[in-house]
């Protein structure tokens, strides 16, 4: 056959393109994957180091007698391994690097990892410390604030402010840790860290004057028409009652014991309880019974409630365990009182009559409660006045049955500065502050029932002088929206207030503090005393806050 | 011979002359694309060995003026560190770097001199090497550490080679703490240049300075 003219250029041509075909995306394909591998495997090591952020530790040592006891605390929320702790530390004038410990120890968020080291040695009876650093794996390495007893003890009390301004990313200041008894409510609060403080104006205001004490809780409530005092005080007794009317039950997990519970009755009326085997009868106006660590006799559950139908059942029904809506047993039978039955033991019970008259000024013991909804240890924070029953615009709120106005109101504002807690303008930037809370008001017209709006939560930052740098208040008007006054829903509301601080090298160097008011800014309105009568349910269950460095 | 033979042969000339210019040309390609591939690849590892290495400062004694760095492979392959370590303008030979060996120590002391713990880094490799040879990877490619310090660099500067402590050995640490005698330079900046070492060049993956004032 004869080869026809440029045939074999075509060949070749052919033969060249093929190789390129097969080589090119081979080559591209090997290049790329191999390059992609390599990347993604450089990223995850990247994050390992980038995880580093996030890990919070805090770490004391003390030496006292040479021996160096040392703490550490994982304050983040992701598990850290304590690969080593090392001390740089000196004997005469050598200087030496002691490993104290190569654990591989791991340590779950909001546990502590504990060191005991005897420092003393034949060789160098005399051995100072001059650093001492954990190494964790990711790797960093935590340089341990380092305390020594006898310089300690010379400072006296300051020491333990230095201590309480430990700094961490999430700073939680409720639920407050229970170190008194739970219905010591100022002892739990200054136990806490919290100061109690004095607004220029409980509506806007720009200063807070820190109480030395709180006896401004003394008189910090004002009631329409009396006063609440102090009846009975009662400890470690059986305490029962059968059919006991009353209008609202306030019930919560004991902070302190979370396998007890705390009550909160209120009634407008007298109330009969057979308290250590004897019948008595309180109070005739109205009554407040508080109940601590109460542990129920009847394996029915903690309470007994009969009352409206629609949601106790016909003949009512127990209550096991405490609601997460406060507000779920208030006006028991709509606008009549409801029974309770309860049989157990309480560690106190404290009852509270009001007593109509001039003398208008109470203590705001009888409208707190430290609580809480989650079984947990710790404590919320519970403010009500609502003793009896709802209202409308046309009628008046919290009118008793024999018309005694129990309305109350805040004269002086709770307002609480959160002193363990120092934030410096120099290494914090912005201040986050975290509130859940749940708010219930007996106005059965919301917003229609007042006149003016006024802030029932303030929270904020206030520095040293007592000048307000900033705050988020929150109204009436804003909280009802969340609300039904009945059926009685409080329903979970949370807010974020963010607030930047101002820079030191053009503010100077400021220190602030956290600071939250609650109040019942409502007594009622003198030209028509059917509005702005309201009287409310707060209860804080956490305030948290996280600091921008 | 005929001419349908001539013809033959001519064609058969042209195709071998055309298969070996096809094939010069796909040689050069392939030659171009491993020179290429040879690029990325190193591009492509320095990313990697700068996010697998990473320098720690554990504690500074100025008493002393000592320095104690931890070192780290995050990945935990055996891999040595090649190191150049700087305090102010002045690259520190290898008789001022000193490697903590756990295994040898009986103490508790972090390489002392008591207990044959504390081995210096001219055991491992002593030399120097030409501050133009040593390259940084910027992010407009390799340059050579005398340029990227401003020619500032002296031409000799010291290379430290670091073993890891391979679990195989025995080492249960996946740290290695190195100690750094900072002698009398005045100079508060401290700095370690992590390398690696590609095709018998150092190339600088990462940088990690310190201030000890």
């Amino acid at each position: 056959m004869k080869p026809r003219r440029g045939t074999a250029s075509l060949i070749v041509a052919i033969l060249v393109l093929t190789a390129l075909a097969v080589s090119l995306p081979t080559l591209f394909f090997y290049v790329y994957t191999s390059r992609v591998r390599q990347e993604a495997r450089a990223l995850s090591y990247l994050e390992v180091e980038d995880r580093a952020r996030y890990v919070d530790l805090d770490a004391v040592a003390v030496i006292s007698q040479g021996v160096l006891e040392l703490v550490v605390w994982n304050r983040g929320g992701k598990e850290v391994v304590i690969e080593g702790v090392l001390a740089l530390s000196g004997c005469g004038s050598e200087r030496a690097m002691l490993r104290l410990s190569g654990s591989g120890e791991v340590l779950r968020p909001g546990s502590a990892y504990r060191l005991t080291v005897n420092l003393r040695d034949p060789s160098c009876p005399e051995r100072s410390v001059g650093g001492v650093y954990v190494v964790t794996s990711e790797p960093r390495v935590y340089s341990v604030r380092l305390y020594n007893m006898t310089a300690i003890e010379g400072l006296g009390p300051a020491i333990g402010e230095e201590l309480g301004a430990l700094v961490s990313v999430i700073h939680v200041l409720i639920p407050v840790e229970v170190r008194a008894d739970p219905w010591d409510v100022v002892g739990v609060l200054r136990e806490a860290g919290f100061a109690l403080a004095e607004p220029d104006s409980s509506t806007s205001p720009s200063r807070l004057v820190l109480s030395g004490d709180y006896s401004a809780l003394e008189s910090g409530v004002e009631s329409a028409s009396g006063r609440w005092i102090s009846r009975s005080n009662f400890s470690n007794v059986e305490i029962s009652a059968t059919g006991l009317r009353v209008r609202n039950v306030f019930l919560g997990y004991d902070p302190g014991e979370p396998s007890k519970y705390v009550l909160l009755l209120t009634n407008d009326g007298s109330v009969t309880l057979n308290v250590g085997g004897t019948q008595m009868a309180f109070c005739s106006a109205a009554a407040r019974v508080k109940i601590y660590g109460f542990e129920s006799s009847n394996p029915g559950g903690v309470i007994y409630v009969n009352g409206d139908q629609s949601r106790f059942g016909s003949g009512g029904t127990w209550i096991r365990k405490p609601y997460q809506d406060v507000a779920n047993l208030t006006f028991l039978d709509r606008d009549r009182r409801g029974q309770i039955a309860l049989s157990g033991r309480a560690r106190r019970v404290e009852v509270y009559c009001f007593e109509p008259g001039q003398v208008r000024a109470s203590s705001y013991a009888p409208y707190l409660l430290l609580m809480n909804t989650a079984g947990s240890r710790g404590a919320g924070v519970l403010l009500t006045t609502i003793d009896a029953v709802y209202g409308f615009s046309t009628n008046r709120n919290d009118l008793s049955g024999t018309g005694v106005a129990l309305q109350d109101h805040s004269a002086r504002p709770l307002a609480l500065v959160y002193r363990r807690l120092a934030i410096d303008n120099n290494n914090t930037r912005a201040v986050l502050i975290a509130l859940n809370y749940r708010f219930h008001d007996n106005e059965g017209q919301d917003f229609y029932g007042v006149t003016v709006d006024r802030p029932v939560v303030i929270l904020g930052l206030v520095d040293e002088e007592g000048r307000i740098l900033s705050y988020r208040s929150f109204t009436f008007r804003e909280l009802t929206r969340y609300e039904d006054t009945y059926p009685p829903a409080a329903q979970a509301q949370s807010a974020l207030a963010l607030i930047p601080l101002p820079p030191a090298d053009s503010a100077g160097f400021r220190r602030f503090y956290v600071f939250l008011i609650i109040q019942d800014p409502y007594l009622y309105n003198t030209g028509n005393s059917n509005l702005d009568d309201l009287d409310l349910t707060l209860y804080i269950e956490s305030l948290a806050v996280l600091l921008f460095e | 011979m005929g001419r349908a033979q001539s013809t033959v042969v001519t064609e058969v000339m042209l195709a071998s002359a055309a298969l070996i210019v096809g094939m010069s040309i796909l040689a050069y390609f392939l030659s171009f694309s491993s020179a290429h591939s040879q690029q990325v690849e190193l591009a492509s590892l320095v990313n990697y060995e700068a996010a697998v290495q990473v320098a720690r400062l554990v504690a500074y004694d100025n008493t002393s003026r000592t320095a104690w760095l931890l070192l780290r492979r995050l990945d935990e392959t055996p891999r040595s560190f090649f190191i150049l370590v700087s305090v102010g303008g002045e690259f520190l030979d290898c008789d001022r770097v000193y490697v903590f060996d756990e295994l040898r120590d009986t103490n508790g002391l972090v390489c002392d001199s008591d207990d044959g713990d504390c081995v210096s880094t001219c055991s491992f490799y002593s030399g120097a090497v030409s501050s133009r040879d040593v390259m940084v990877w910027t992010k407009d490619g390799p340059m050579p550490l005398y340029d990227y310090l401003a020619r500032q660099a002296p031409a000799q500067i010291g290379l430290l080679r670091v073993p890891y402590p391979s679990p195989g050995l025995g080492y249960q640490t996946k740290n290695v703490i190195v100690r750094v005698e900072l002698g009398e330079t005045e100079a508060s900046t401290l700095r370690v240049y992590l390398g690696i070492d590609y095709g018998g060049r150092i190339y600088v993956v990462r940088i990690y300075e310190v201030n000890l004032a």
